[in-house]
């Protein structure tokens, strides 16, 4: 008895081994990293890069980033690169700051950079009270210019910024920064880009409908809904260009720039997770008669009238 | 027999075995990344990304993974239908970015091997010969 028991002890390194082996072997996986966010965010300031944003490859036009800045009064404009999957804002800003020594210096810039003309710049005060113009007087440092757009803050480097601002939590969210340029009277200056790109129940609400519109079939997404109960999904905008998520009060919680696609509202429902199929319909229905009637689903060579969202 | 022994025998077992498993599933591994749908269409919609936003003139020959594959491109998204040596057929559906540049695509079949983009005149086509 007692040899069995030296022996196993004796065995006991040995047994440890084969099963440290067997740990290292079955305890291989293949773990994919797509990381399609910091993707899409290189893809998309290559594609703004070349975009009718700019003057030449790289280098913004001020006039154009205005223009598109002011299509929207809440700046939510995702125009001349536009992806469904992924919601984004961008942010160009310029690095460094204009010297002046006095306000009429800063005319050149405060058309630049906040679209003030003779129309509407108002030079009245220099500093930050009044006026929406001015050269800012520093005590240490030299004099710089500055300016107010309309509703906006004082800024003394040329700044635009628009997109998709979202309230909720995102699912997944991501940040990258570009150098560029920015063509300001003649002269190139260099500035940052920066993105910021989202992927929320609105970008997933908004892309599966795309989808079913246009390849049209049906397409499911999955949700995290929690937080969302009782919100509507679902287009009032009289522009037809953007959707939000309402409240009950059809309040707008969080817009989207969404033109072009054609659907039924949805009322998200209580529970945390949910699945949407969103169905391109031959004309207006319910989720029961596309359920009871699937020939009112549009196929490859129908037209699609709407698209029909089903929560399960 | 000693412990050291077993120690020996089992090492030289599990080395054996690791060399005769590291081809096969190094297959395995590959064959998963060939007919993983997803990962696929994002390829191929960088791809299209990146030539749309190129300048006019630039050309892409995208080589398809070798195996039996659909893909349906639209001037907004790329859909891949994949079916995998085993399991199911696998679909997903990715947006492109959509620019000024018009994107023709159509209906492929990953048996044509390669895809070919053009840029001419901001238009991207899309065709396989």
């Amino acid at each position: 008895m007692i040899e069995i028991v030296l022996f196993i002890v004796r065995m006991a390194p040995a047994i440890l081994f084969i099963l440290f082996m067997m740990l290292i072997f079955f305890s291989f996986r293949i773990e994919l990293k797509e990381d399609s966010m910091s993707r899409f965010n290189a893809e998309l300031a290559d594609s703004l890069s070349s975009s009718p944003l700019m003057l030449h490859r790289s280098i913004f036009d001020p006039q154009k980033l205005t223009e598109t800045e002011n299509i929207d009064p809440k700046k939510i404009i995702e125009l001349y690169a536009y992806n469904c999957d992924f919601g984004y804002n961008i942010e160009v800003e310029s690095i460094g700051t204009t010297i002046c020594s006095g306000g009429n210096e800063c005319t050149g810039f405060c058309n630049s950079v906040c679209g003030l003309d003779g129309s509407n710049i108002d030079m009245s005060t220099v500093g930050t009270l009044n006026g929406n113009c001015g050269c800012n007087i520093e005590v240490f440092g030299d004099n710089f210019c500055q300016c107010k757009k309309p509703g906006g803050d004082w800024q003394n480097s040329y700044k635009w910024h628009y997109g998709y601002e979202p309230t909720s939590a995102s699912n997944k969210q991501s940040r990258a920064e570009f150098p560029t340029a920015v063509g300001i009277d003649g002269t190139v200056i260099p500035a940052t880009l920066t993105i910021n790109s989202y992927d929320t129940v609105l970008t997933r609400l908004t892309c599966v409908t795309a989808k079913a519109y246009e390849i049209k079939s049906k397409q499911s997404v999955t949700l995290n809904t929690g937080g969302f109960a009782s919100q509507i999904f679902e287009r009032l905008d009289p522009q037809d260009t953007h959707v939000c998520l309402y409240d009950p009060t059809s309040n707008p919680l969080e817009c989207r720039y969404f033109p072009g696609v054609t659907f039924e509202k949805l009322t998200l429902p209580e529970t945390s997770k949910i699945t949407v199929t969103a169905y391109p319909a031959k004309r207006v229905a319910t989720c029961d008669e596309i359920k009871a009637s699937p020939s009112i689903i549009a196929g490859v060579n129908d037209n699609v009238a709407t698209v029909v969202l089903c929560s399960t | 027999m000693d412990p050291l022994h077993w120690v020996f025998i089992v090492t030289a077992l599990t080395l054996t075995f690791v060399v005769f498993a590291v081809n096969p599933l190094q297959v395995g591994i590959d064959e998963a990344l060939r007919s993983n749908a997803e990962l696929q269409a994002q390829r191929i919609a960088s791809t299209i990304n990146l030539v749309a936003s190129a300048p006019d003139g630039t050309t892409y020959t995208l080589e398809l993974p070798d195996v039996k594959c659909k893909i349906n491109i639209t001037s907004q998204f790329v859909t891949m239908h994949s079916v995998p040596a085993v399991g199911i057929e696998l679909q997903y559906t990715i947006s492109v970015i959509k620019t000024s540049t018009q994107v023709i695509g159509g209906n492929f079949d990953c048996k044509q091997n390669t895809l070919h983009l053009r840029k001419s005149n901001g238009v991207l086509t899309i065709t396989n010969s």
